[in-house]
This record gives C-alpha cells, sequence and structure tokens, in this order.
C-alpha cells in the first residue's frame, strides 16, 4: 500500500491542448479515491498518467516514496482494470490471470497461490479455463479484477470499469469492489463519469472539469460545501437548484443563490427562510416523495416533497427554503462564498 | 439568466475554489533527457530489431532495383565496362522493330482478354449467386483452375492445341465435322489460342470476387425494386452493376495491367511465334536481356521495363480520372 | 461424370425460413417460366462449369494413364488398349519428378518463412512500436506496391549474380528467391492494418503486467493473428508453387529446379504418356490442398458470405 501524490501534474498534447492543468493532490495510503467529472475533464488522463501510459508534461507523480515520472508501468506496482477489460482472448481465464505473475517470474506454487485466491474471492473458480469469449459481460469484469487482484500492487487504478455493465449489475458490482477493497486495503484511484458512483463509492472525491481540479473533499463535503457553482450542479440528483439571489429574496447584487430540491417545502417562509413563487408544470410521483418541476421566471426548479403533498399542474403556489439551506455563490466568477456570507442579515443565526 | 446557464453547463472556465495555484497554461513541456541510454530504455533498440527485417529486406529486393532499374536504363554495360549513354537506350528500342509488335500484340492480347475475360466471369457469377444450392460446388469448380499451376495447365494446353488431325481440340472439333485448325501454329489464331487458356486459368478468380461482391448487395435494394416493378433485366442494371461500381472497376483495371505484363503463355506456347504473332513486350524484355538473339542487351531491357512502367502508370491515372465520375456517389 | 446429380429446381423457402432476397426472389421462383429458364440456365452452367473447370483435369488424369500411342492417335478414347500404369512410375523414376516437387516444397517453405518474418516483424513495428520514420516506411511500401514486380527481374537478377557488397554470386542458391519473396509490400500492408485494428487496451495491459515488446509480439500479438498469418501463408505458398520466371532465370542447375521450370524443359524430350503423368503428380499437391482447405481459400478471396447455400 502507497500513498500517491501528484504534484503540479500537466498533461499538454503536441498540438497544445492541456487535458490535465497543474493537477495538486494527494492521495492517502489505503484510501479510495475516485475522480469525477464530465468526459474530456481529464480525469482518465491523469489517471494514466499514474499508470505510466502517458508521458507527464510537466509536474510529478510519487507512489510511496519514489517519484515515478520516468519509471516504465511494470515497474511501478501499480495494476489496472480497464474499461473494456483487455482481457487476452486466446488465453484461459487462469492464463489472464497469471501472465504478470510469469513475467515477474514468480513460482509456479506462488502464482498457482494467488490465482486461486483471487478467483474464488471473485466467484471464478469455475471459469478458470474458459477463454473471454465464452464469458459473460459481468464475468469478464470480474477477470480484469483478478488481474490486478493477483499482482498484490501497491495501487489499483481503475478507469471506469463499470461503464460496460448494465444498470443492475453495476450497482451489485460497485458495492462487491468496496467491499473487496476494504478488505485488501489497496490504495484505489477509481475513475468515472458518474456521480452516483463516485457519491456511494469514494472515501473523497476528485471533481475534475476541462483539465482543472475543481473541489477534493470527502462525498458530504462536496455536498453540502461545494467550491463551485460546476461542482454544486454536478453532485446530487436531482440537480442543485440555481437562481439569482434576488429571485428568492436575497437582496444583494451579483449573487446566484442554491439550494437542492429536497430543502424546498409548499408553504409561506417564516422568518430565517427564503421564498418564491412558480408555477407548477410537472409532478412526478416516486411512490415515497413527489417530485415537482416548476417554473420561476423562465427557469425550471425542482422541489423534491412528501408524497402525500397536493400539486395541481399549471397552478401557482409559494415555495420556502430555510435559510441554513442556501448556499450562495458569485454570479461572475461562479465560487462559492464564505460560510459566514451565506446568510441574509435579517436571519437569526443558525 | 444565460450567464448562469454558462457556467453550469462549461462554456468559460471557472476559477476552481481550492487550488491555490493560478491558472496559467504552461506552453513548454518538461523534457526528458535524450541520452542513448533513454533510447534505449524508451524502446528505441527494438524498434529498430523489428524493424530489420523488413527494411534490410525491401531495401535489398525492392528499393535497391527500383533505383538500379532507372539507372540502368541509361547505361550501356557489357559486364565489365558501364557507360553512361543518355536516352540511346531508348531510341534503340523505340526504334527497333520488333517493338511496335510487340506493343501490338500486347495490346491485342490485352484487348482480347478484356473481351472475353471480363464478361463471362460476371455473368457466370451473377447466375451463380442466384443458386439457391451448393453454390460453393459451383464456386470451387470455377476457381479449380486457377489451383493449378500454370505451367501446367499452359503446357497442357498446348497439348490440346496439337495441329494434327489427332489433337484433342481437332479431334473434339472433328465430332461436329469442322476440320483440324492450326491453333498456336498460325499466326491468326495463335494470339486468341493464348487468351482462350488464360482466360480459362484466370477467370475462376474474378468470379469468385464477383460472387462475393453481388453477395453484399443489400438485399432491400432488390426488394425495392421488385415493389416498383422492375424485372429481372432492369434490377441488374440499376441495381446489381452500380452497387458493384467499385468492384468492377477495380477488376477491369488490375486486369489490364496484369495482361498488360503477360509472359508465361507466349514464352511456353510460341516463344513469341510464329512470326513473331505473340511476341508481348514482357517478351521483348526478357529476349533482350536473356534471349539468345539479343541477349545482355541489359540497357535496352531497363529501359523497356521503365517505359513499360510508366505507360501503366499513366494509363492507371488517366483511368483513375476518368472513372472517378463514376465511382463516386 | 456420373457424378452430377439432376438438381431439383424447385426451391421453396429453405428450412428454418430464410429466403434469399436476391435478384430473384422466393416468389419469383415459383413462376414456371423463372424456374425452367432460370433453372434450366443453372443447370447449363453447372454442365459448362464441369466441362470446361474439370474437364481439362479429367483428361489429365486420363491420360496419364494411357499409352502415349493411345494418346496421341485417339485423345478422347477411354483406354482403347487397357491402361498404362507404367507411366506414372515412370514419371516417378524416370523424370524423377518427386525430386522437383520436393525442391518445389522446400523453395515454398522457405518463401512462406521468409514471408511470414518479414510481415510479421514489420507490420508490428510499424503498427504498435510506432517508430519515429515510420510513416515514411509506409509510404515507400505504398508505392512499391504499385510497381509491377516482373518490371525487376533484370535489376534483381544482376543483383543476384553480382551481389553489390557480396563478392559471391547467388545464382542456384534458394536464397536468391527465399529473400525476394519476403519483400511483398502487399502481407506488410495487411498484416499492418490487422495490427491497426486490434485493441490498443491489450497492449496496455500487457505493458503494464510487464510485458516488454519482445514478449508481446510473441505472446499476445501473434497468437491473436492466427486469421491473418493462415491467409497470407495461403497465398503465400500457392504464389510459390506457381512461380515460373524468377525461379527459370535463377536456377540453372536442374536438380535444384522447381517442378514449374522443370517441365517446360522436359516437355520435347520425353514420352507425351510419361510427360503427362508427371504433370498430373505436379498438380496434385495444389489440388489436394485446395480441397482440403476450399473454406479458406476462397474466405481469404473475399467469398465469406458466398459459401452459404
Amino acid at each position: 500500500m502507497a500513498s500517491i501524490c501528484f504534484d503540479g501534474v500537466s498533461k499538454v498534447y503536441s498540438d497544445g491542448t492541456c487535458a490535465v492543468d497543474e493537477l495538486d493532490l494527494e492521495i492517502r495510503e489505503g484510501e479510495f479515491m475516485v475522480f469525477v467529472g464530465p468526459s474530456g475533464c481529464g480525469k482518465t488522463t491523469a489517471l494514466r498518467m499514474v499508470a505510466g501510459l502517458e508521458e507527464i508534461s510537466g509536474g510529478r507523480v510519487v507512489i510511496g516514496d519514489r517519484e515515478v515520472n520516468d519509471i516504465s508501468p511494470k515497474d511501478r506496482d501499480i495494476a489496472m482494470v480497464f474499461q473494456n477489460y483487455a482481457l487476452y482472448p486466446h488465453m484461459t481465464v487462469a492464463a489472464n490471470l497469471a501472465f504478470g505473475l510469469k513475467l515477474r517470474q514468480l513460482s509456479k506454487e506462488e502464482i498457482n497461490r494467488r490465482v486461486q485466491e483471487a478467483a474464488a474471492a471473485l466467484d471464478l473458480e469455475d471459469y478458470l479455463e474458459r477463454k473471454p469469449k465464452a464469458l459473460s459481460g459481468g464475468q469478464r469484469q470480474r477477470v480484469a479484477l483478478g488481474r490486478a487482484i493477483v499482482r498484490e500492487p501497491a495501487a489499483f487504478l481503475m478507469d471506469e470499469p463499470l461503464s460496460n455493465l448494465d444498470a443492475a449489475l453495476r450497482v451489485q458490482t460497485r458495492g462487491e469492489i468496496l467491499k473487496l477493497q476494504k478488505r485488501l486495503g489497496t490504495t484505489t484511484i477509481y475513475v468515472t463519469h458518474d456521480q452516483v458512483e463516485a457519491m456511494t463509492m469514494g472515501d473523497r472525491i476528485a471533481v475534475m472539469r476541462k483539465g482543472v481540479l475543481q473541489q477534493l473533499g470527502t462525498p458530504q463535503e462536496l455536498y453540502t460545501h461545494p467550491a463551485n457553482i460546476f461542482v454544486a450542479s454536478f453532485i446530487g440528483s436531482p440537480a442543485m437548484n440555481l437562481v439569482p439571489a434576488a429571485t428568492i429574496g436575497i437582496d444583494r447584487d451579483g449573487l446566484l443563490a442554491g439550494f437542492r430540491p429536497e430543502h424546498v417545502d409548499v408553504g409561506y417562509p417564516a422568518d430565517g427562510a427564503f421564498g418564491f413563487q412558480a408555477v407548477v408544470e410537472l409532478v412526478e410521483y416516486l411512490g415515497d416523495e413527489r417530485l415537482a418541476h416548476v417554473r420561476l421566471d423562465e427557469r425550471l426548479l425542482t422541489a423534491k416533497l412528501p408524497a402525500d403533498q397536493t400539486l395541481e399542474s399549471g397552478t401557482s403556489m409559494t415555495f420556502t427554503v430555510p435559510s441554513s439551506a442556501v448556499l450562495l455563490f458569485d454570479a461572475e466568477t461562479g465560487l462559492a462564498l464564505d460560510e459566514g456570507a451565506r446568510r441574509a442579515p435579517s436571519t437569526s443565526q443558525a | 439568466m444565460s450567464t448562469l446557464d454558462e457556467m453550469t453547463a462549461g462554456a468559460e472556465p471557472i476559477e476552481p475554489a481550492f487550488t491555490p495555484q493560478e491558472q496559467r497554461r504552461r506552453s513548454a513541456p518538461r523534457r526528458s533527457r535524450r541520452s542513448p541510454l533513454a533510447w534505449v530504455q524508451g524502446g528505441g533498440l527494438a524498434r529498430l530489431a523489428f524493424l530489420l527485417p523488413l527494411l534490410l529486406v525491401f531495401a535489398a529486393f525492392s528499393w535497391y532495383p527500383i533505383v538500379r532499374l532507372v539507372v540502368m536504363s541509361f547505361q550501356q554495360t557489357n559486364e565489365v565496362i558501364t557507360t553512361w549513354v543518355g536516352f540511346q537506350n531508348f531510341k534503340e528500342v523505340w526504334n527497333d522493330p520488333l517493338f511496335p509488335i510487340a506493343v501490338r500484340n500486347t495490346l491485342e492480347f490485352a484487348g482480347l482478354a478484356l473481351l472475353f475475360g471480363y464478361p463471362i466471369p460476371l455473368i457466370a457469377a451473377v447466375l451463380m449467386s442466384e443458386v439457391r444450392k451448393r453454390r460453393g460446388l459451383y464456386a470451387a469448380l470455377a476457381y479449380l483452375p486457377v489451383v493449378i499451376p500454370p505451367v501446367v495447365a499452359v503446357l497442357l494446353w498446348k497439348t490440346f492445341y496439337d495441329g494434327g488431325a489427332t489433337g484433342v481440340f481437332n479431334t473434339i472439333l472433328g465430332w461436329f465435322g469442322i476440320p483440324p485448325q492450326q491453333w498456336i501454329q498460325s499466326t491468326s489464331q495463335a494470339m486468341p489460342s493464348l487468351v482462350l487458356e488464360s482466360t480459362w486459368a484466370n477467370a475462376g478468380g474474378t468470379i469468385i470476387i464477383y460472387l462475393a461482391a453481388l453477395t453484399g448487395v443489400n438485399p432491400e435494394l432488390y426488394e425495392a425494386a421488385s415493389v416498383d416493378g422492375a424485372g429481372l433485366w432492369k434490377k441488374i442494371f440499376h441495381v446489381t452493376l452500380p452497387q458493384m461500381r467499385t468492384v468492377l472497376l477495380v477488376t477491369m483495371i488490375l486486369q489490364i495491367i496484369g495482361t498488360a505484363q503477360v509472359f508465361l503463355e507466349p514464352y511456353l506456347f510460341t516463344s513469341g511465334g510464329p512470326n513473331n504473332a505473340t511476341m508481348t513486350v514482357l517478351l521483348l524484355i526478357y529476349d533482350y536481356a536473356f534471349g539468345n538473339s539479343l541477349g545482355a542487351a541489359y540497357g535496352e531491357a531497363a529501359a523497356l521495363s521503365l517505359m513499360l512502367v510508366a505507360f501503366l502508370a499513366l494509363f492507371s491515372l488517366l483511368y483513375l480520372r476518368a472513372t472517378r465520375a463514376w465511382s463516386d456517389e | 461424370m456420373s457424378a452430377i446429380r439432376s438438381w431439383p429446381v424447385r426451391r421453396n423457402k429453405r428450412a428454418g425460413g430464410e429466403s434469399h432476397q436476391g435478384l430473384v426472389q422466393s416468389a419469383d421462383w415459383k413462376r414456371p417460366s423463372v424456374r425452367w429458364g432460370l433453372g434450366g440456365t443453372h443447370a447449363a452452367l453447372l454442365v459448362l462449369l464441369v466441362i470446361g473447370g474439370l474437364g481439362p483435369i479429367l483428361w489429365l488424369a486420363k491420360a496419364a494413364i494411357t499409352p502415349t500411342q493411345d494418346t496421341l492417335s485417339n485423345p478422347m478414347a477411354l483406354f482403347p488398349h487397357g491402361t498404362a500404369l507404367s507411366n506414372i512410375s515412370d514419371a516417378w523414376n524416370q523424370v524423377d519428378i518427386g525430386l522437383y516437387i520436393w525442391n518445389t516444397v522446400v523453395i515454398a517453405f522457405g518463401s512462406w518463412l521468409c514471408q511470414i518474418v518479414v510481415a510479421t516483424t514489420g507490420a508490428f513495428a510499424l503498427s504498435v512500436l510506432k517508430p519515429k520514420w515510420g510513416r515514411v516506411i509506409t509510404a515507400l511500401l505504398l508505392t512499391t506496391l504499385f510497381v509491377p514486380s516482373v518490371v525487376l527481374l533484370v535489376p534483381l537478377y544482376l543483383e543476384v549474380v553480382h551481389p553489390p557488397l557480396i563478392n559471391h554470386s547467388f545464382i542456384n542458391s534458394y536464397w536468391a528467391i527465399w529473400l525476394p519473396a519476403g519483400a511483398s509490400a502487399f502481407n506488410v500492408v495487411i498484416m499492418k492494418r490487422f495490427f491497426d485494428n486490434l485493441p490498443r487496451e491489450i497492449f496496455e495491459a500487457a505493458r503494464i503486467d510487464g510485458a516488454g515488446p519482445f514478449r508481446l509480439f510473441v505472446s499476445i500479438v501473434l497468437p491473436m493473428s492466427k486469421p491473418i498469418l493462415g491467409v497470407i501463408s495461403i497465398f503465400a505458398v500457392l504464389a510459390s508453387w506457381k512461380d515460373f520466371l524468377w525461379p527459370l532465370l535463377v536456377l540453372s542447375d536442374p536438380s535444384k529446379q522447381p517442378v514449374s521450370v522443370r517441365l517446360p524443359t522436359i516437355f520435347g524430350q520425353t514420352e507425351l504418356g510419361v510427360f503427362l503423368a508427371a504433370m498430373l503428380i505436379a498438380c496434385l499437391v495444389p489440388i489436394v490442398g485446395f480441397l482440403i482447405f476450399q473454406r479458406s481459400f476462397l474466405r481469404g478471396t473475399g467469398l465469406s458470405g458466398a459459401l452459404k447455400g
């Protein structure tokens, strides 16, 4: 197990495009770190630079206590799980698992032991003699995981390993991956574009966009204290409502107010709360709650309301949000305002 | 309002709150040392090692000979002394009385081969594509002559073409009351005889290629044509042939190029005779370089080779240009 | 000839429900004019193919075991005076056809090996390792494709007789055939295309597993290339078997010549019956090879879908 450190790491291609821009972050030993962001944000490039599959244009990557910039992938003591599994098609599952070990000239007994252990951990014992084309998608994914496990590396690098699975399998497998990682305690970097995966799996999450790190923090921190508008709207589903602050009654210029759908209630704002009027356009009944899509000044907002709340499509209603749930952002830069500035002057403190 | 959407959708870059540095693009990436050791580590040795067989073989047996050919065509050599003679070789070839004969014969061969060897496989392939059962048998039978070594095929047919009354073909003609023919011993029949054998030996390959193209035609097009009321011939002309455009064009040019280089048939059947009736350009080149009568005229051989290549290249270019209109959508 | 069956032309939808909708639809087949017209044409075509494709070879087989006199006087008759199996044994012993076939095999094997080595290593380098001058080399290869090979005969011959750096002629050496055979731009190009289409992630996984370029080549790329290796091999062996002019020029020693060079030389000097027997034996290998590898042959020339049915 080793820590991984990005020290001003950049990736610039020969035509000038910058895929990763001076990334600074540190991953602790044994941590499950998730890189998340829309496609093209640089998360995969950053991962590949740790793996050694991409050359580092600037800065250094440190694994444990070694700077690995010039070290080839096989000597970095990392193992990678690819999005499309990248299994060797002409080899059996057992041979796939053993390949890297054979190249490192481990003894036959040791190879056997590791392969058997990994197969047992991943429920692959019955498939050891099969070739990849005779396996289902989920089984192939487990072989890809197994290949990483047998290496007993200092770190796992996973590049969107679940994106080729169907939804149900994805949910099931992400739990298994998490359990596995906890058991083995291996430092892991996990790349995904799915914020649900990020939130449910990561010890900490790094949100990236266009090569720049937006925020690094625990899922809770990202959810309750997003650093900017991008993080605020990327994390959480349904997305956070963002409106000009004046619309909900905050008497300050150049600000945006953000509040999550679950904090919206029907009714007139009490002391210490903000309110607004909006027209109900669409109501979705989800069984345990209702999702109301309401229109305020050409903007469509979402509100999560109790299942028994009566709503009529087309009617204008008053909604309220407690001031403690409102986050303020600078309208020009998009950055979040400090804690203290969040409260409206007339409210009592929380 | 729009600024908000832009910001969350990602048109404008947002300065992040948690990273301490300013956002700045680095222009120069960090350079790693390029020492010989780094080159080896970077895999340079492996690249060279893997390229070596290809580079050596091609340099020695492909690129060098090409250059040499061009050089030789401007030289005269008797294996001891080599002199530069400018365009003399080309002039000698041009003025050689055999040259126009060879060119004419080659054109005749290529033309006849195109006449018979191009449409016949197409018709056969179209018929075969509609065979419901055992199409493989048809294909195998058609391809069999292609598998026979050309030398065997030519010598076999040479036996068939025996001009006496008891030659194989003459015997068959006799069944229909046709008098025996001279075949390859007749100046007028020699070339067509060669074309006949050549077509027999090569049609199979073309049939297979056409078959593959035919089965690749989208069946829905035929169905649409049927619904539109097209009969068999209309379908062939308006669906089949247009869909096979590229294959047809490519096959034609390849066939022309191939038949322009015909050597084996005239060499083995008739040695260019009777009376130079089957002397082709390749045969002339061979005679210049290795033949007894002319022999060791390497410069002329090279010059003629070059002229042939230049002609074929020019022809191909013109062909591509002319057919571009037809082959593009 | 009695092997020709009568083809039931009445074809309803095939068992399984797949109806071939081509030029002639299933519905068309039901009309008697189409059925008998097209069906009749198919029958005629088949007869033509049998006579044309199979005929000459069958005649060769027949003539090979017919006494020469009979072949000369009555070529289309069927064993008027019995057979002459001695033709075959004479072809084997006198003409020594076995030796020439063996030479052909050796030449084919060496040519095949050279082609495989050059094509696999070269394409691997160009496609996977991607050296700096890769594009230049690929461009050079492509231009070579357009140069007709026969035109290189003269300079190649002179090069074999007087190699530039070595003071030793390669006439009568099989290397003069094997090595130039390796210079096939076509092989390299299609092999490179194949490698280009292999998923890059597998190479990356191998790199992380610790495979260097040699390991990658031997353990990963080559095993995954079996289909394309098969195609190249079939064409290499076939081309070698059919090669005539180059071995003619380069191998003057009769004991080294392949079958294709030897046969014309002895054409005039050998009794016809024996000669035809020798020719038959010479054909046997390619024909048998073709019958066995029929599927791959025809697939290699682009017939994958057409064999159904």
